[in-house]
């Protein structure tokens, strides 16, 4: 290298040092003067006085010395989810941490009032991780983070666990987190379901799923409405479906799998939902002995595909009635197979709609026996 | 004689270099720019907007044939006379500072939001560029030997993405049939900003090794190219949706999100620190089209002295401009008169290098 080269290299890093030293804030704090944020609840203030709009309920884990892990919860009311995290940090003595945040509780007041501002918040941060699950609770936030389900868990940290292990019951699907509700929110014919977990008696539960309509939550599905929803939308999600006979059943244990068409006559839509579900048997009490036949075959698949169907088409009749919001995602395949961009509102379009289900059932295996 | 052998360009080389010439942190935004008008149908943009480099590797392989001991600079001299040439090249040279500085100022944009934010601008363009006016600084073969390591890791880091396959809907893609005409073209005239780096072919054609076979490494370069910027506007709106990547800055970001690993929290940072390794790689290719130019114009000024002097000059530059919506001003301002420039200008050389041809035969 030639020599005024090598000259201007050095200072042009000898300056960089200098300007980064000068300007540098304090080193970062130790593991033991720090915070992890596990999970965020919010609430709508309770104070009528209308200056403080939002509660935000925050969960800490703060690890002490000789590896002492303890769990705190700070609630904070302010005026704007920004405020709330500095009047958070007044009664704090260390250092906060917000990469880790692993669920955002909801409570169901705060839900229906408009939840744009804390997407919107959680849209801009480029440090919190997407992964974050994000679910709607019944009565106050702060009492779910308060919750202690045992001795060495934090409610964030179980909550976490009670939504990603539901999969493979009651159809559930893993697209509750903070990612998913980018993509819905504001997405042409899309809606907004996340689940809906309450503190009962035995501690906090799912109980159903929160359906939303643009930002806000409409109606919260109960849990055996939830089964058929999810079987509708969550194509490839497992489950088990009961079929009830004279005080007798057979439980189906099944993988979903739904194809929708959609079709426009005159201005008014119908859709077809195809359900295919093929599984095996866990539980018989209606039949004798192992179906062996393919005449008995074909009478049980008649007879789960009928039961299906019913369930399913009452749900239609309950989401027309009650629910009055597309939780189906009909509109988002009407909207890619008719225009988008044109200022329908699928909402709308889907309620008027007639929507037809084909249940089709198929029995792969049945255990090793029958007893 | 030996040495200067050994410093031409092979093949494989050529592609690489010209790929790196291209491909940068653009690509992030590059979803945002074309999903603005042709929403859906913003993939089939990205390949209308292949037009550019496609004409300019037809003009390049036509010069370069008549002339392949000369380089674009020296053309322009011969053609338009000394003064008028200088001119010429000087207004190219200018092209070349604005296109760096756009790049580099929106480097800065990106890592001060996503990665860096602990450091503040100036210290960001300071180090950054630095580093690339050194690789810059060791030629152009040293350039190619980065380039071709850049390129595999820039594979590596594209297919990553293809893990939101599993998580997008092919719904999103559709309906092709609301897409309008006029919106794709519009958004495609927005992509020939992302392909104008394959004019840096003009001052570096005659190092290539072999000048005959030059057509198939090139145009190997620009499908590469093209298939890669179809392929990441078409899996960022497949992943999001049109409606949402334009609520993004950079849509791509978000796309590599898709893949979750264990242990790791966050992979977008993960992301988007391999991806600076790109971003500086297509700095230094410009600084070195810029050195070049300049080279060109101050015959008899030190090599190592340009690049001193280019590099405070852009650093005052890009610090000026880096601020977001200003930035997006000037591009807007200045990007259509830049690539009008240098379509006319390497038109007009080419239209000479034509007639030349048929007098000389005459």
């Amino acid at each position: 290298m030639k020599k005024n080269m090598k000259f201007f290299i050095s200072a042009v890093i000898f300056i960089v040092i200098v300007f980064t030293l000068i300007n540098s804030k304090e080193i970062p704090p130790p593991a033991d003067n720090l915070k992890i944020q596990v999970a965020s609840g919010y609430d709508i203030a309770p104070d009528k006085n209308n200056y403080n709009k939002i509660e935000v309920a925050r969960q800490y884990v703060i690890f002490g010395e000789s590896n002492n892990r303890s769990s705190s919860v700070s609630i904070t009311d302010a005026n704007t989810i920004g405020q709330s995290r500095q009047l958070d940090q007044l009664k704090s003595d260390k250092q906060k941490v917000i990469g880790f945040v692993k669920d955002y509780i909801l409570s169901s007041e705060y839900a229906a009032n408009g939840i744009r501002d804390t997407i919107s918040t959680q849209f801009k941060d480029t440090k919190a991780s997407d992964t974050s699950l994000f679910l709607v609770c019944k009565g106050r936030a702060s009492d779910i983070l308060n919750y202690k389900p045992a001795e060495d868990i934090t409610a964030g940290d179980f909550i976490e666990g009670l939504i990603k292990n539901h999969i493979g019951n009651d159809f559930f699907s893993d697209e509750y987190d903070q990612k998913d509700m980018f993509v819905r929110l504001d997405s042409e014919g899309r809606n907004i379901i996340i689940p809906y977990v309450e503190l009962t008696e035995e501690g906090i539960k799912i109980s159903g799923m929160a359906l939303f309509k643009n930002d806000k939550m409409v109606a919260v599905a109960d849990i055996k409405n939830t089964r058929i929803m999810n079987m509708m939308i969550n194509s490839g999600s497992e489950g088990i479906i009961s079929l009830n006979k004279n005080n007798k059943y057979i439980d189906f244990i099944t993988k979903s799998k739904s194809k929708i068409k959609c079709k426009r006559t005159d201005g008014k839509y119908s859709f077809v939902i195809n359900l295919s579900l093929d599984g095996s048997i866990t539980s018989n009490t209606i039949f004798d002995k192992p179906i062996t036949t393919i005449s008995e075959e074909k009478d049980f698949e008649k007879l789960m595909a009928e039961s299906v169907k019913k369930q399913c088409d009452e749900f239609i009749i309950k989401m027309k009635n009650d629910y009055k919001v597309d939780c189906l995602e009909l509109g988002r395949i009407a909207a890619a197979k008719y225009g988008r961009r044109t200022g329908t509102d699928w909402n709308k379009v889907v309620m008027d709609s007639d929507i037809k289900i084909n249940v089709k059932v198929k029995l792969n295996k049945q255990g090793r026996g029958d007893y | 004689m030996n040495i200067k052998e050994n410093n031409l360009l092979e093949n494989s080389e050529i592609t690489y270099f010209l790929i790196g010439c291209m491909l940068g942190h653009g690509i992030f935004s590059l979803p945002n720019l074309l999903a603005k008008d042709a929403f859906e149908g913003a993939w089939i943009a990205a390949l209308i907007g292949a037009v550019y480099p496609l004409y300019i590797y037809l003009i390049a392989v036509f010069i370069s044939k008549n002339h392949p001991k000369e380089n674009i600079l020296a053309l322009s001299k011969k053609y338009f006379g000394k003064i008028f040439g200088s001119i010429l090249n000087f207004l190219l040279l200018l092209r070349f500072i604005i296109a760096i500085n756009f790049i580099i100022s929106g480097f800065n944009n990106l890592y001060y939001t996503y990665v860096t934010n602990f450091l503040n601008p100036p210290v960001i363009i300071s180090v950054a560029t630095l580093s690339v006016a050194i690789t810059a600084y060791q030629g152009l073969k040293v350039l190619c030997k980065v380039n071709t390591i850049i390129f595999f890791l820039s594979c590596i880091l594209l297919l990553l993405n293809l893990s939101s396959l599993f998580k997008g809907s092919i719904l999103n893609l559709m309906p092709l049939t609301d897409v309008s005409l006029i919106g794709i073209l519009k958004s495609s005239k927005e992509s020939i900003f992302m392909y104008n780096g394959i004019d840096a072919i003009f001052l570096i054609y005659p190092s290539f090794k072999n000048i005959e076979q030059m057509k198939k490494p090139v145009i190997k370069s620009i499908l590469i190219i093209i298939i890669i910027y179809v392929y990441t506007v078409a899996i960022t709106v497949f992943y999001l949706g049109s409606d949402i990547v334009l609520k993004t800055e950079w849509s791509f970001i978000e796309v590599s999100e898709s893949l979750t690993l264990p242990i790791v929290n966050n992979f977008r940072y993960v992301y988007e620190l391999l991806w600076i390794l790109i971003s500086a790689n297509l700095i230094s290719n410009t600084y070195y089209c810029c050195i070049i130019t300049a080279k060109d114009l101050l015959a008899k000024v030190n090599r190592s002295n340009i690049i001193i002097s280019l590099y405070i000059i852009i650093i005052l530059i890009s610090l000026r401009i880096s601020e977001v919506t200003k930035r997006a001003k000037i591009i807007d301002m200045l990007n259509d008169k830049m690539n009008m420039f240098l379509i006319i200008y390497i038109s007009v050389i080419a239209l000479f290098v034509f007639l030349k041809k048929d007098v000389n035969k005459a």
